[in-house]
């Protein structure tokens, strides 16, 4: 059976007003997976200021992160459990684990949960998912004006792929990349790792979410 | 009651059916380039470009592989035949010879095939996936901004066909949305049906995918 393209219902552009968004689900070194911090701060994950910058712990009324810190290998965290409230989830950051280790990532929204399994072939690295934009640094300098696209000049492209650098941006960010999973009552994540990392912060891991209606 | 829905695929499963899309573009092999670092970047009518987009990478340091050839007939060919699971992202059929020339791309996703068939230009090749077309989508320096949809530099409609493209990564198509998932198997198929085209890398073809497992 052949079906030509122009019937193919894989071929559409993605909505906005679709119930679900993009959600990928990326492998990155925790040493290349940063954030900012102003328009001059950037900090890598392995770094505590990654995790207060991004809220670590913290609870917004309108953005919120929340997190966890895992202790040892196969150890398995409910990263956040909530319900009653309406939301869109953004980010999932896993902890680090080396090569040849499996990250389980479970997102459960309003009742039906999705299982993804990441099984990491680089070392050191975490399983990300949402709104982490892959193969760009950032720009601390507002001199190098392009950098924030892609085939710009920190675009390294596929040369050192497994090395490069991966932003984590704001919720609200994600949303105008099409990047999010909504729930419209309740929301759970549990994160798997058979093999997290003995530095403190690469057993970090976040969830990210936009709250949308408290009820 | 919890309904489990277990997908242990995935890089990129999702609950709906799909929320990928997958573009389909013709372009010259010189319009359609790639970045090899941050101040290097090749184009498709060198052999780099499909050895650096599509080899059969490690999986331990790249996340993605990739399958490339020559085609010098006008035969149906297989580009890639796989047994695994994955989000295709890319492919790049060969250039056409003379205008008029029809081109073929079939991709077997889970034993269902899709057809993308179109009339070409000389020197055309049908691109499929992750691309970006926005003016000036390569820099390798910091001076300026050059790039970006309406930006001085987009050739807008008047010239598209000569407007330069990014071939991204596959990490790139996926944050994009641009994929198609597969479950179990995935096949490309190329073909120029009306010409042969013999001439060295202007008759390659390649396809890559995402993994994560």
């Amino acid at each position: 059976m052949s079906i030509l393209v122009k019937d193919n219902p894989l071929v559409r552009a993605p909505s906005i007003l679709a119930k679900d968004l993009n959600f990928p689900l990326l492998q990155i070194r925790t040493a290349n997976l940063y954030t900012k911090n102003g328009s001059s701060g950037i900090y890598a994950s392995t770094d505590a200021n990654f995790w207060a910058t991004d809220d670590y712990l913290h609870d917004y009324a309108t953005a919120a992160s929340v997190g966890a810190i895992f202790t040892s290998a196969n150890d398995t965290q409910v990263i956040v459990d909530i319900s009653g409230e309406s939301g869109i989830l953004t980010h999932v950051v896993s902890p680090e684990v080396d090569v040849n280790n499996d990250i389980t990532i479970t997102i459960e929204r309003d009742g039906v949960a999705t299982v993804y399994l990441a099984e990491l072939t680089v070392g050191s690295s975490r399983a990300v998912m949402g709104g982490c934009k892959p193969g760009m640094y950032a720009s601390v300098s507002n001199a190098i004006s392009d950098n924030s696209m892609f085939g710009s000049y920190n675009d390294y492209g596929f040369t050192t792929y497994s090395g490069t650098s991966m932003l984590l941006i704001h919720p609200d960010q994600a949303l105008y990349e099409g990047i999010g999973l909504p729930y419209e009552n309740s929301l759970k994540v549990t994160i798997g790792a058979t093999g997290a990392a003995a530095t403190t912060y690469s057993r970090y891991a976040m969830v990210k979410f936009i709250r949308r209606q408290s009820q | 009651m919890t309904q489990i829905v277990r997908d242990t695929s995935s890089p990129l499963s999702v609950l709906n059916p799909s929320p990928y899309f997958f573009p389909v573009l013709l372009r010259e092999g010189s319009k359609i380039h790639l970045k090899t670092s941050r101040t290097a970047s090749v184009n498709a009518d060198a052999s780099s470009f499909f050895s650096t987009a599509f080899a059969n990478e490690p999986i331990g340091t790249k996340s993605y592989v990739g399958s490339y050839l020559a085609i010098s007939t006008t035969s149906r060919t297989t580009v890639m035949d796989v047994s695994a699971k994955g989000i295709l992202t890319s492919v790049v059929g060969p250039e056409s010879v003379s205008s008029g020339d029809y081109g073929s791309i079939w991709v077997t996703i889970d034993g269902v095939e899709y057809e993308w068939y179109n009339r070409l230009n000389a020197g055309k090749r049908i691109i499929l996936g992750g691309t970006k077309s926005d003016g000036i989508p390569i820099k390798i320096s910091d001076d300026v901004h050059q790039g970006g949809v309406g930006n001085g530099n987009d050739l807008g409609s008047r010239a598209d066909l000569q407007m330069d493209s990014l071939l991204l990564t596959p990490a790139q198509s996926l944050y994009l949305g641009i994929g198609i998932p597969f479950e179990t198997t995935l096949k490309v198929e190329v073909q120029l049906p009306t010409t042969a085209n013999t001439t060295t890398t202007l008759n390659t073809a390649g396809a890559n995918y995402a993994k994560l497992y």
